[in-house]
């Protein structure tokens, strides 16, 4: 395979917006000045400013958020008059009992395995470019993009709670209320897709050693 | 140095992979042609042929659907001769007036606000661009479309509608109501408009507009 010079927007001075993708000259700008992006009127940055510090906060408090979101009950059926609380797992677990395994499978996956792989993952990637791990930036770029796409699929339980809260209203014969697990649970999905957005993918492929001359074998 | 590599290279035959910063020649591909990172692998332009009147279509069907989707009953729940029935906004106020004030914040945010607005943003825009009328407004509205994608998420209310079904199947007779086929025809319309919106060709246009009112 040949070695081939691959130039990165930073290092040729210049910089790309992110929200309409126009690559922009970098300016002769004092520090702290504000560069805005003359075809949308983005603020626009090489790197996103402080992105680790903000992704590393943000992921820590959606792990601390999912431990009453797992914990504390989600949702309350009562039924005939008698209160049936449930959290999230019990949920999965009255669902495999009654056969609904494609089901359960699908509640288990958005709302537990996804919400903390997602965790996870971002601080691999984080981990990742402070501590310079050797691992491929392409297989990371790959990660990142999953973290970002499977997000939105841990709103599945929230919006099952609205739609059974609204549904199921008739008053002493049968009721299901939210549970305080909602809020934590909400909380935790939200926070992890502002973390996955606040993460610049471009700091994977940012060469860690500045020293040495940017050089990438092409694939 | 890198000053000096700024003022010499010519951007517009360039463009870079927002995945990776990797600078690339800029090829303007045909229609149905994709442009790959070859670094990190990243889609960097698809273009599609005619985009604003496809998505404009799209939009205009979505927005017929628009209201029922969001007022009508989507599931209607029959315990022994006792009826109720749940629309989309119904959710939201059950889980406000349960004092849930952020989840109805976020579920009105993500099932009702995001995807409405995404709809209406794309029609403001796209008109102006098919009438080229331009307004200063229109970038910033274009802006807030991409801000938006995030968080409009149909698809995922669509199988929470189906787990609720399963849920609630031993417990009481469940039926779809009007809204919930309109709410499926919103779904697909949503999902076509994205996948027919050539964001590069509309910042595209968006700038030659602005030029055109600018000279």
């Amino acid at each position: 395979m040949p070695t081939k010079k691959q130039l990165s927007a930073k290092s040729a001075g210049l910089l790309q917006c992110l929200d309409c993708h126009k690559l922009l000259r970098y300016p002769e700008v004092k520090p702290r000045e504000k560069l805005i992006c003359p075809r949308c009127g983005a603020a626009v940055h090489q790197r996103r400013p402080d992105s680790l510090a903000k992704t590393w906060a943000l992921a820590i408090t959606a792990l601390i958020c999912l431990i009453p979101a797992n914990l504390y009950p989600i949702m309350t059926l009562t039924y005939r008059g008698e209160p049936d609380t449930s959290t999230i797992i019990d949920g999965v677990i009255l669902l495999v009992k009654d056969q609904a395994i494609p089901i359960a499978v699908v509640i288990f996956i958005a709302s537990i395995a996804v919400p903390f792989l997602k965790v996870f993952g971002l601080i691999t990637l984080l981990l990742s470019i402070q501590l310079k791990w050797n691992l491929s930036p392409r297989q990371r770029t790959l990660l990142y993009r999953i973290i970002e796409a499977i997000g939105r699929w841990s709103m599945l339980d929230v919006f099952t709670v609205s739609i059974l809260v609204a549904l199921v209203q008739l008053g002493s014969l049968a009721e299901i209320t939210a549970g305080l697990a909602a809020t934590f649970f909400c909380a935790a999905v939200v926070i992890t897709i502002f973390a996955a957005m606040s993460f610049d993918s471009r700091l994977i492929w940012d060469n860690p050693n500045p020293d040495k001359p940017e050089l990438n074998i092409d694939e | 140095m890198a000053a000096t590599i700024a003022e010499k290279i010519d951007l517009s035959g360039l463009t870079a992979c927002h995945a990776c910063d990797l600078l690339i020649e800029n090829q303007h591909m045909l229609p149905g042609s994709k442009t790959v990172c070859p670094r990190c692998g990243t889609t960097i332009e698809d273009p599609i042929a005619d985009t604003v009147n496809k998505t404009l279509a799209v939009v205009i069907t979505g927005l017929i659907l628009w209201w029922p989707a969001n007022f009508m009953p989507i599931l209607t729940m029959t315990i022994i001769g006792n009826t109720s029935d749940n629309t989309l906004m119904g959710g939201v106020i059950d889980l406000y007036r349960g004092g849930f004030y952020w989840v109805s914040l976020v579920v009105f945010v993500c099932s009702v606000l995001a995807p409405s607005a995404k709809f209406f943003l794309l029609l403001i825009v796209l008109l102006h661009i098919k009438l080229d009328h331009y307004t200063r407004l229109l970038t910033t509205l274009f802006r807030f479309y991409g801000y938006l994608d995030s968080w409009g998420i149909l698809e995922v209310y669509m199988i929470a509608v189906l787990v609720s079904i399963t849920k609630l199947v031993d417990l009481a007779a469940i039926h779809a109501g009007l809204g919930l086929y309109c709410f499926v025809g919103l779904l697909l319309t949503s999902i076509l408009a994205a996948s027919n919106l050539d964001k590069e060709r509309i910042w595209e246009s968006i700038e030659q507009l602005c030029q055109q009112k600018n000279s």
